[in-house]
């Protein structure tokens, strides 16, 4: 399966890029391997402490995975929460070192966890066919011949709210999360689409092509990380036009050449 | 549309305090209560004000989402801060976090993550000592308030409206029984406004014998006395996202329920405070 891809992210404005709590992932799969390619897409959440450390958890190990069903599920949930552990001790253990003590207001967020959205998009080589697997509401669009053919796991731009579910970097959380759980599957044709974007862009998406535009064209345009002023200057004018939210963007375009 | 722009630290929001501290606030909080009006006020702003910086707090920072101020009217009229922010009128919030007067460690219980519970030492800022001394001078208050708020918006013209929220224990004693003077203080404050809305007033009244409390009413209908009609008109509507976050603590709002508690108990206390000071949009 030949794929081209592109990306790009931004913080929110007013925030500095290293603030920006949305995180994005990408594994190519080798000669071989059923999983053609995965992405994925998370957004940390604002009240939330270590929330961008936790989003880049989720979207590495997500696209770590080689086999298996490509769903968030208690596997996935078991390592993510056991690299977190030990990621999460090496930094109180640093801080410490440093002395840089934790200070009385970061207990209470340190003791309540870090939390993030989850979006994977997984490509498999045989049989054609695509399998996404959400927590939240970061969202992936299937666009063919000029029609999105699948929008997950939201379909309706007003379903964007301030609490979607989230995934816990405490595993006391886990069962209560697996209900929350979404996933979907369909095929693949050469010529098709993937977007894979963060609430703020996403909802954009939905109300664009509710409006009878083709908001993909305007993304496809906008290149790679190389052209981050392009962006940069996209993202702004929508923003000031209030055609997109304040918030950190993260954004896959994805292209199936061939199968 | 107001009451909706975005709070950040490019464009924080302000909010203030009133608390009275006459010596009637020595008194017995409500019913069984054996604390004063004046431990449960001081416990109640902490609280309050920990929340806030939690709610704010970031790995090894808080963002100055807001700047806060706690005006004490008693024996003086004046800034209640002690200590390194004494003398302060409005303190952006990584400062008030940063410099409580004291911290104190409590034991409390939490699971351990295999069903049962372990003790661990909490810390908890104290920012403020209760203080019952002296008249109830409300219109002083006020107009300090205003005088505050209008310096704030000369700076912040975009803001999101500032919120000053009054707790009292009873009827103020500098208009010299003239209360237009004391609307007249109010009106000062709601008055103000950034280009987001009018700067919002709310007036928690407490009360010691637990009789009835009055939580967000839309009109003076139902109001026992003068006093407390009084303090109804000096309250601002609440605006649509404050209704929500009433309607999720469960008190019963309609679109003209105005910020105002009369007889309130200290559970009604925490909850006014706490609705006061959600934030609107900090995602």
């Amino acid at each position: 399966m030949q794929i081209d891809w592109s990306t790009f992210w931004l913080a929110k404005e007013g925030n500095a890029a290293e603030e920006c709590e949305d995180a994005l992932f990408f594994r190519r799969g080798s000669q071989g391997d059923r999983h053609a390619a995965t992405f994925a897409v998370a957004d940390g959440a604002t009240e939330s402490m270590l929330s961008r450390q936790w989003a880049n958890v989720l979207v590495r190990q997500f696209c770590r995975r080689e086999s298996g069903w490509p769903l968030i599920d208690e596997e996935f949930l078991e390592q993510a929460h056991r690299l977190w552990q030990r990621w999460r001790s090496s930094y109180l253990r640093r801080r410490e070192a440093e002395g840089r003590s934790i200070r009385w207001y970061e207990e209470e967020g340190l003791r309540a966890g870090a939390f993030s959205t989850l979006l994977g998009l997984t490509l498999i080589e045989n049989p054609r066919m695509w399998v996404a697997t959400a927590v939240g509401d970061s969202c992936v669009f299937q666009v063919r011949r000029d029609c999105v053919r699948a929008a997950f796991p939201i379909r309706d731009p007003t379903e964007f709210g301030n609490r979607p579910p989230l995934i816990c970097s405490k595993h006391s959380c886990r069962e209560a999360l697996l209900k929350e759980v979404r996933h979907t599957t369909g095929r693949i044709r050469p010529g098709d689409r993937f977007y894979l974007a963060t609430d703020a862009l996403a909802c954009w998406f939905l109300q664009r092509y509710n409006a009878g535009e083709e908001p993909w064209r305007e993304l496809d345009e906008l290149g790679n990380d190389a052209e981050q002023g392009r962006q940069e200057a996209w993202v702004s004018e929508l923003r000031r036009g209030g055609l997109l939210r304040n918030d950190d963007v993260a954004v896959f375009s994805i292209a199936v050449r061939s199968t | 549309m107001p009451y909706t722009a975005e709070i950040s630290r490019a464009n924080p929001s302000s909010m203030i305090f009133l608390i009275d501290q006459s010596g009637s606030m020595a008194d017995p909080f409500g019913g069984e209560e054996q604390k004063s009006k004046a431990d449960i006020l001081a416990m109640n702003i902490n609280h309050n004000l920990q929340n806030l910086v939690i709610r704010c707090a970031k790995a090894e920072g808080v963002r100055d989402y807001y700047h806060v101020g706690v005006i004490g009217y008693g024996a003086q009229v004046g800034p209640a801060f002690s200590g390194a922010l004494a003398g302060r009128e409005l303190v952006p919030l990584s400062e008030v976090a940063n410099n409580p007067a004291r911290i104190e460690e409590r034991p409390r219980k939490v699971p351990d993550g295999a069903g049962g519970l372990v003790e661990e030492k909490v810390r908890f800022p104290i920012w403020f000592e209760p203080v019952a001394r002296g008249a109830t001078p409300m219109c002083e208050a006020l107009t300090r308030a205003s005088s505050l708020v209008d310096g704030w918006l000369d700076e912040h013209p975009d803001c999101f409206p500032p919120i000053v929220m009054n707790i009292t224990d009873g009827e103020a004693t500098d208009h010299g029984g003239d209360v237009t003077k004391l609307l007249d203080a109010a009106e000062s404050v709601k008055q103000l406004a950034s280009s987001d809305g009018n700067v919002l007033l709310f007036n928690a009244h407490i009360s010691a014998g637990a009789p009835t409390p009055i939580e967000f009413p839309d009109s003076e209908e139902r109001l026992p006395n003068e006093y407390a009609r009084v303090l109804f008109r000096m309250s601002s509507l609440l605006p649509p996202h404050l209704r929500s976050a009433a309607e999720e603590e469960e008190f019963s709002v309609s679109p003209a329920s105005r910020g105002f508690l009369f007889n309130a108990d200290q559970v009604a206390i925490i909850k006014f405070l706490d609705i006061g000071t959600r934030p609107s949009s900090l995602r």
